[in-house]
C-alpha cells in the first residue's frame, strides 16, 4: 500500500517544482494625486504624469528635433479632462526618474495605438507652466507617494 | 418566420421530402414481427440491482434504462444480430457482442458491471447527434461525470471545463484549442448546449454559467472538432453539451452547502479588506417518481463576496426537469430555470500595486438581471429503427447595470428543432433534422435589433466491418434585421476505424462558419480608454477542420483496472477570422482580418489502478495559432491564446476517503490587444499559469464531506490585460442526501 502514496508525494514534489517564481509580485512605482484647475481647456483631451529619464533637458522639451523619445520610459493612465482631482500610480523599476504632469492634445488611446507617435511626443502635449517637474527614487517593491500636484492649463 | 427565409429555402423543401418519403418506410418496419431482449444489471461485486444503467443498441438511437432494481427491456427489435452496450458513471462500460435477436423469443441477458471511481461515459451523444461508442466517434470527444463535477463541489461550471485537456477560459469565456482567443465577450466559437439545445445569449453569443444547475449534471460531452456541419455557427472551434440528469426512481432529498474562504493576499501591499471574502453555495433538491414519470426541483441560493473588489455576486437560482414517459415509444422533458442574479462590476484592476482593488469611482459599479430558460424535448420512437426527437427552448433575460455607466439590455430567444433518426439497415443510419431560432435584443450598447436563421442538417453513417463512414452537412441561412446575411452551407467527411473493441482511429474534414453576432456588428461603447464602434459590413468567417486521432480504452491490464489513452493532431484553417482590432485611432472595430490557422497536437492519459485504489489523468495540448494572409503566410501570433496547456490531476480512494490534486499549467500569452508589456518599467508583465489544487473527502452514512484549496500556492497571474485571477479560496462543504 506504500506504493500509491509514493506516487501521490512525487507528482506532489514534481508539481511543486513546477512552481515556477513567475508569479506576479508586488511592484515599484510612484503614486499620488493630482489637482487641477476645474477650468480645461477645449484643446486637452487629457492629463497624464510622463516620466523620464534623469538626462532629460527640460528646456528642450518642446524644441523640434529633440529626441525626446530617447529619455521617455513611459506615462499614467490618462486623466479625465474636467476633473478637479485625479489618483495615479506608474509602475517602475528601481532607479531614478523625472515626473512631470502634462496636458495631451490627442486622445490618449491614439498614442497608445500609435507607437510611432510617442517618437515626436512633444508635439502632442502641453507641460502646464506652473508645474514644476520632479525627480524622484523608486527603490525595489516600494512605493514613492507624489501628491500635492496642483495644475492649471 | 420571416417571408424571405422562404425564399431559399429548396433545401428546407428537400430535407422535408427526405423525412416524408423515410416515414414512407415506417408501416413495414413497424408491421414486421419483433423480439426481445430482457435482463437484470448488477454490481459485480455485491449482486445489488444498478438503477439507471445507460443501455444502447450500438449503430442505432434506440435504448433504455435498467429500473429501480437493475432490471431492463427492449422490445419491438427487428431480427438479427445487435451488440448492445451498458454505461453507467462509477462503472466500466460492458459491451454484449452478436446478439442474435429472433421472433417471439426474449433473449435473456443478465450483465455484471465493475466499480470503477475514473469511468467517465463511454457512450456519447453529442459528436453524431445520437447514442454512440466513444470509440466510434469522427471526431475528439471527452466526457466528465457528474462523480468528478461531485468530487470538487463546483458552483460554476468552468471550475470544472477549465481541467479538461484543450479546453480554458478566459472571463468566463469558452475557449476549446484555442479557437476563440477573448473576443471582449462578443462572440464564441464554441457552442454551449444544455441537453442539447443551443444557450448562447442572444446579443454576444455569451454564455452566463450561473443558469446551469452543477449540482444536477449527469454528465458533459466535448467535442474538440469543428462541428459547424451538425449544429451551425458557434460552432467551428467545437461543442460543450451539458447534460441534466433524469430524476432516479427512489424519492432523494439532497441538502449541500459550501462555506468558503478566500486568503488575504499573500503580498501585503495587495491586501485591500479587513476581513476574508467568504462564499456561501446553499442548494436543496428533491428528486422522485410521479406514475412513470420522474422530476427534480433544486433551488440554490449562492452570495460570493469575490476575490477582489467588485467581484461579488449574489444570486438565486431554481431549476427544474420533469422527464415524462408515456411508454416505451413517447417521452418528454420539461427543463426550465429562474436565476435572479446581481453582481459587482469591473473590468480592470486599480494598479498593478493594487490589483485586488477596482479603479477609483467604480465602487458603486453594478448589474442585476433576471433569466429564464424553458426547454422541452419530446421524442417519439415510431419503431426501433425509427425515432423523432423534438425540441423547444425559450429564453429571456433582462438586465441592468448601474453605477457610473448604466446599461440595459433586453433579450430573448426562441429555437425549434426536429430531428429524425433513421436505421435502414444495421449498418446505415441516417439523421435528418431542421433548426429554427430566433433573437431580439434591446440593448443600450448594441441598439434594437431582430436576428434569425434558418438550418436543414442531415448525417448518414455507414458502417463496414471496422470502419464508420460518415457524412454530415448543414446548410443554414442568417437574417438581420431582415435582412439576408449569409447563407451557408457545411459538408463534412469523417472515418472511424475500429479495429479491436478498445481502439478507435479517426479522421475527419470539414468546414465550419460563424456569423457575426449582434455585438460585434452594433457595439457601440467605451471600455477603459478604449472605443468600441460597429462594424454592420462584419462577414461570416469560415473554417477548414482538419484532425486525425486516436482513443485507447482498454481494463484490466495488470494492476491496473482502466487507461484511457487519447491523442489528436488538428489543424484549422479560418478564413476572415472576426477580431476586435483596435485602428490607428485607438477605435476597436471587430474586424474580418485576413486569415488565421491554428495547428496543433493534444495527448491525453487517464487511469485506474490498484483496484480503484488510485486514478491519473493528465493531458498536454500545444498549439500553434496564427494570423496569415491568404497565401498562407505569417503575420502575427493570434492573441489571448496559450501555446503550451497541461493539465493532470491524481485521485487516491482508500477507507472511504477521497484525495485529489489537480494541476493547470498554461503557457504564457504571446501576444494580447490591449496593453503591451513595458520591457523599461515591467508594467503589464504577463506570466504562464501554474495553479495547484486539492481536496480530501469522505462520507459517513448519508453524509458527505468535502475540505478543497483552490490556488494552493497562491500563485497570481493575469489572462485579460490588468485582470488579476483566482485567490487561494479553502471551503469546506456537507451534502445529507436521504
Amino acid at each position: 500500500m506504500r506504493f500509491p502514496f509514493i506516487i501521490i508525494s512525487l507528482t506532489l514534489i514534481i508539481m511543486t517544482a513546477c512552481e515556477s517564481p513567475d508569479s506576479l509580485e508586488a511592484v515599484a512605482g510612484v503614486e499620488g494625486t493630482v489637482n487641477f484647475d476645474p477650468v480645461w481647456p477645449d484643446s486637452i483631451a487629457a492629463a497624464a504624469v510622463l516620466v523620464f529619464d534623469v538626462d532629460l533637458e527640460l528646456d528642450s522639451l518642446d524644441e523640434a528635433g529633440y529626441p525626446v523619445i530617447d529619455h521617455f520610459i513611459t506615462y499614467s493612465d490618462p486623466i479625465n479632462p474636467g476633473v478637479t482631482s485625479a489618483n495615479y500610480f506608474i509602475q517602475l523599476e528601481p532607479g531614478g526618474y523625472l515626473i512631470l504632469v502634462i496636458g495631451l492634445l490627442v486622445e490618449p488611446a491614439q498614442l497608445l495605438a500609435n507607437e510611432e507617435m510617442l517618437n515626436e511626443i512633444q508635439n502632442y502635449i502641453v507641460v502646464p507652466e506652473n508645474t514644476l517637474p520632479r525627480g524622484i527614487l523608486i527603490r525595489e517593491k516600494l512605493i514613492n507617494e507624489q501628491t500635492d500636484w496642483y495644475v492649471q492649463f | 418566420m420571416n417571408s424571405q427565409i422562404f425564399q431559399k429555402v429548396k433545401p428546407f423543401w428537400l430535407t422535408l421530402s427526405l423525412i416524408l418519403l423515410m416515414s414512407l418506410f415506417v408501416p413495414f418496419a413497424f408491421g414486421q414481427s419483433t423480439g426481445s431482449i430482457q435482463g437484470r444489471v448488477t454490481d459485480s461485486k455485491t449482486g445489488e440491482g444498478l438503477p439507471g444503467v445507460n443501455i444502447h443498441i450500438q449503430g442505432s438511437s434506440y435504448g433504455t434504462s435498467s429500473d429501480v432494481d437493475g432490471y431492463y427491456q427492449l422490445d419491438r427489435l427487428i431480427p438479427g444480430k445487435y451488440t448492445l452496450s451498458f454505461s453507467m458513471m462509477g462503472y466500466a462500460p460492458y459491451n454484449e457482442n452478436n446478439i442474435n435477436v429472433v421472433i417471439g423469443v426474449p433473449i435473456q441477458l443478465p450483465v455484471h458491471l465493475k466499480f470503477n471511481v475514473l469511468a467517465s461515459p463511454q457512450v456519447v451523444v453529442t459528436s453524431s447527434r445520437k447514442a454512440q461508442d466513444i470509440l466510434e466517434s469522427p471526431f475528439s470527444v471527452s466526457a466528465i461525470g457528474p462523480r468528478e463535477v461531485q468530487a470538487k463541489a463546483v458552483v460554476n461550471m468552468v471550475d470544472i471545463l477549465s481541467y479538461e485537456s484543450g479546453v480554458s477560459t478566459i472571463k468566463g469565456q469558452l475557449n476549446i484549442r484555442g479557437t476563440s482567443g477573448y473576443t471582449m465577450d462578443a462572440g464564441t466559437r464554441s457552442l454551449l448546449l444544455l441537453d442539447g439545445i443551443p444557450m448562447l445569449g442572444s446579443a454576444a453569443g455569451n454564455v452566463t454559467w450561473a443558469t446551469i444547475p452543477t449540482s444536477e449534471v449527469d454528465r458533459v460531452e466535448i467535442v474538440k472538432s469543428g462541428g459547424s456541419a451538425l449544429y451551425g455557427s458557434s460552432a467551428m472551434g467545437g461543442v460543450v453539451n451539458i447534460i441534466t440528469r433524469n430524476a432516479p426512481p427512489k424519492p432523494e432529498t439532497r441538502i449541500s452547502t459550501k462555506i468558503g474562504v478566500y486568503s488575504h493576499p499573500r503580498i501585503d501591499e495587495w491586501r485591500w479588506r479587513e476581513s476574508r471574502g467568504l462564499l456561501y453555495n446553499t442548494e436543496i433538491s428533491h428528486s422522485r417518481s410521479i406514475g412513470d414519470h420522474a422530476a427534480w426541483i433544486r433551488v440554490q441560493k449562492r452570495s460570493d463576496d469575490g476575490f477582489m473588489e467588485l467581484n461579488w455576486e449574489e444570486a438565486v437560482n431554481v431549476s427544474a426537469k420533469l422527464k415524462l414517459n408515456f411508454g416505451s415509444a413517447h417521452s418528454a422533458a420539461i427543463f426550465v430555470n429562474f436565476l435572479d442574479d446581481k453582481a459587482g462590476l469591473t473590468s480592470i484592476w486599480k494598479s498593478s500595486a493594487s490589483p485586488f482593488e477596482a479603479p477609483e469611482g467604480s465602487s458603486n459599479d453594478g448589474t442585476q438581471g433576471k433569466k429564464v430558460v424553458l426547454n422541452g424535448h419530446y421524442n417519439y420512437v415510431y419503431s426501433p429503427d425509427l425515432a423523432i426527437k423534438t425540441k423547444t427552448s425559450a429564453y429571456w433575460n433582462e438586465w441592468t447595470s448601474f453605477g457610473v455607466d448604466p446599461d440595459y439590455s433586453n433579450e430573448n430567444r426562441f429555437y425549434e428543432e426536429v430531428q429524425a433518426s433513421k436505421s435502414w439497415t444495421n449498418s446505415l443510419t441516417s439523421i435528418f433534422g431542421l433548426t429554427f431560432q430566433q433573437n431580439h435584443v434591446n440593448a443600450q450598447i448594441f441598439g434594437d435589433h431582430n436576428s434569425s436563421s434558418f438550418a436543414t442538417f442531415m448525417l448518414l453513417e455507414k458502417k463496414l466491418s471496422q470502419f464508420t463512414l460518415s457524412a454530415s452537412s448543414r446548410w443554414e441561412t442568417y437574417q438581420v434585421d431582415g435582412k439576408s446575411q449569409d447563407e451557408v452551407f457545411t459538408p463534412q467527411l469523417a472515418i472511424n476505424w475500429k479495429p479491436s473493441p478498445w481502439l478507435g482511429l479517426r479522421i475527419s474534414t470539414g468546414k465550419g462558419f460563424r456569423v457575426p453576432t449582434v455585438a460585434e456588428m452594433f457595439t457601440s461603447a467605451r471600455r477603459s480608454i478604449f472605443t468600441v464602434e460597429p462594424n454592420p459590413d462584419l462577414i461570416s468567417e469560415t473554417s477548414i477542420n482538419r484532425e486525425f486521432g486516436f482513443t485507447l480504452l482498454a481494463g484490466q491490464i495488470g494492476v491496473l483496472d482502466l487507461v484511457k489513452v487519447d491523442a489528436a493532431i488538428f489543424h484549422n484553417k479560418f478564413e476572415n477570422f472576426i477580431e476586435p482590432v483596435p485602428n490607428s485611432d485607438a477605435v476597436i472595430h471587430f474586424t474580418n482580418i485576413a486569415d488565421a490557422r491554428i495547428m496543433g497536437l493534444e495527448m491525453g492519459l487517464g487511469l485506474s489502478a490498484f483496484n480503484n485504489l488510485l486514478d491519473y489523468k493528465s493531458a498536454f495540448t500545444i498549439l500553434d495559432p496564427m494570423e496569415t494572409n491568404s497565401a498562407g503566410e505569417i503575420l502575427d501570433t493570434l492573441s489571448y491564446r496559450h501555446r503550451y496547456h497541461w493539465i493532470s490531476s491524481l485521485g487516491i480512494h482508500y477507507w472511504g476517503m477521497d484525495a485529489s490534486v489537480e494541476y493547470r499549467y498554461l503557457s504564457r500569452m504571446e501576444s494580447v490587444e490591449l496593453f503591451q508589456e513595458n520591457d523599461l518599467t515591467g508594467a503589464d508583465a504577463r506570466v504562464p499559469v501554474h495553479i495547484l489544487n486539492a481536496g480530501i473527502g469522505s462520507s459517513y452514512q448519508d453524509w458527505q464531506f468535502l475540505f478543497r484549496v483552490e490556488n494552493i500556492f497562491q500563485y497570481y497571474y493575469t489572462q485579460l490585460e490588468r485582470n488579476i485571477e483566482e485567490e487561494r479560496m479553502a471551503s469546506f462543504s456537507i451534502e445529507r442526501r436521504f
